[in-house]
């Protein structure tokens, strides 16, 4: 999530309190993408994010008086409501996720990358077109690997990497003690390398990394 | 959190500092976090191999479908909800008649607490009540309706002062001792013979009041005179007899 400047959208929460619907209006704009797509992750479906949407705008109509900056970042106050909005939601409508691991778009044909069934994946180059195409079959493989965790899994996965939340912010928002955010991040990444692992695929064993 | 203590020895703080390495391939750690963290992978490949494999996860390109994005067509329905939240808020509470709708509302709510409670309660413990209710309830039938429930007619057996009450003007008071061996039948088919009836006795020394009909008396006396089981008999009320 890129960096949204949390001063405005302070102030426009105060002018919301006060019941502004052009604040409002401008807030949506502002972070409802945000949070959508955290809820896309976890839902899946265009129509379950819409009213997940729709029950956080809410939501900051009621509470915004209550939103203490004091006490942490907006956006944690926002994806915390969000998170349990969406869990609400999954709970209504009874989602199983016990799919087939079958069940994967994309088949990797060996022949394209010399005849190796082993897809060891470096860090992403923009300038080869190699390493462009696998990033494309790695982005599927990803989404196809984190559809088959379980919502815990998916939601410090999706804070932690793509909202960039730190881990006393992804306790806050689930509402879980930070060493359960911990454990809960290390099955999930654990989780995921084996299901990569099933489709041919390995998170990278080198040891030359980015310190 | 488990703040990392300097002067432990590296193996202790290695738990601690792996849990913090998706956070430091993010960069969202403390700056003090940041630096222990770095330092501790120039000397372990097994958290370097970690870190990688989280700068992976951290950078793979996201899929379309993850995508949401607001438009004005959501907004409106954000605000329809939004008008329609409000609108109920400011409702005021709406009598439909003059009636006070108040005490049934409260009935209904008493009752369907009374529903919950039930519906929690174990079923064993339910069907015990209602065992325990009925018996209650047969035991205070038997004792108000001891006329229904008491009486032994029904199982054949006929008191000797049972019968309808004999009228006093024309009845007279015979008292009699019956010998101990006179049995019950026997008592009750002399009783039939004189159209008599118990009305008390047996006393302390065994002596029964008998109701004898006025215009049977003399037949009477004599039928107990002549019986065997018959010790004594005295009549009473001397006056009525003819």
């Amino acid at each position: 999530m890129s960096p949204i400047d949390e001063t405005e959208g302070v102030a426009l929460l105060k002018r919301i309190a006060a019941k502004d619907r052009k604040a409002f209006e401008a807030f949506y704009y502002l972070y409802a993408q945000g949070f959508g797509r955290f809820l896309m992750k976890l839902l899946k479906n265009q129509d379950w994010v819409d009213e997940a949407v729709n029950d956080v705008m809410l939501a900051v109509w009621q509470l915004a008086e209550r939103y203490d900056p004091d006490k942490g970042r907006l956006s944690t106050w926002l994806f915390g409501i969000a998170h349990n909005k969406g869990l609400k939601l999954l709970e209504r409508y009874h989602r199983h996720r016990e799919d087939s691991l079958e069940d994967y778009p994309i088949e990797f044909d060996g022949e394209d990358d010399g005849g190796s069934d082993n897809h060891e994946v470096g860090h992403m180059s923009s300038g080869n077109p190699e390493r462009t195409v696998m990033g494309w079959q790695l982005g599927d493989a990803m989404a196809w690997a984190f559809d088959k965790l379980s919502v815990d899994h998916q939601t410090v996965i999706e804070l932690c990497f793509t909202e960039d939340f730190t881990y006393q912010e992804i306790a806050d928002i689930t509402g879980c003690p930070i060493n359960t955010v911990k454990t809960r991040l290390f099955h999930a990444r654990k989780r995921m390398a084996e299901l990569l692992a099933k489709k041919g695929f390995k998170l990278a064993a080198s040891e030359e990394v980015f310190l | 959190m488990n703040k990392i203590d300097r002067n432990q020895r590296p193996e202790d703080n290695h738990a601690e500092i792996a849990g913090l390495i998706p956070w430091y391939a993010k960069g969202t750690l403390s700056e003090e976090e940041q630096e222990i963290v770095r330092r501790h992978l120039e000397s372990c490949g097994h958290c370097r191999q970690t870190l990688s494999e989280c700068q992976t996860m951290a950078q793979a390109p996201p899929t379309v479908q993850t995508e949401w994005k607001p438009s004005p067509a959501h907004f409106n329905r954000v605000l329809a909800a939004l008008d329609e939240l409000e609108a109920n808020e400011k409702l005021p509470a709406v009598e439909l008649s003059n009636e006070k709708p108040v005490k049934k509302q409260d009935k209904s709510g008493f009752f369907r607490r009374l529903a919950a409670l039930v519906s929690q309660t174990p079923a064993l413990v339910r069907w015990t009540v209602v065992v325990e209710t009925l018996a209650i309830a047969g035991l205070i039938g038997f004792l108000v309706l001891p006329s229904q429930m008491g009486s032994l007619n029904r199982y054949g057996f006929e008191t000797l002062s049972d019968g309808e009450p004999t009228d006093r003007k024309v009845a007279n008071v015979v008292r009699i001792v019956f010998t101990g061996d006179m049995s019950v039948k026997d008592l009750s088919e002399l009783l039939k013979e004189t159209k008599a009836q118990i009305r008390q006795g047996p006393s302390a020394v065994g002596a029964f009041t008998v109701e004898v009909a006025k215009d049977n008396v003399p037949q009477a006396m004599a039928t107990f005179r002549s019986s065997k089981d018959v010790r004594l008999v005295l009549l009473m009320d001397q006056s009525s007899v003819e």
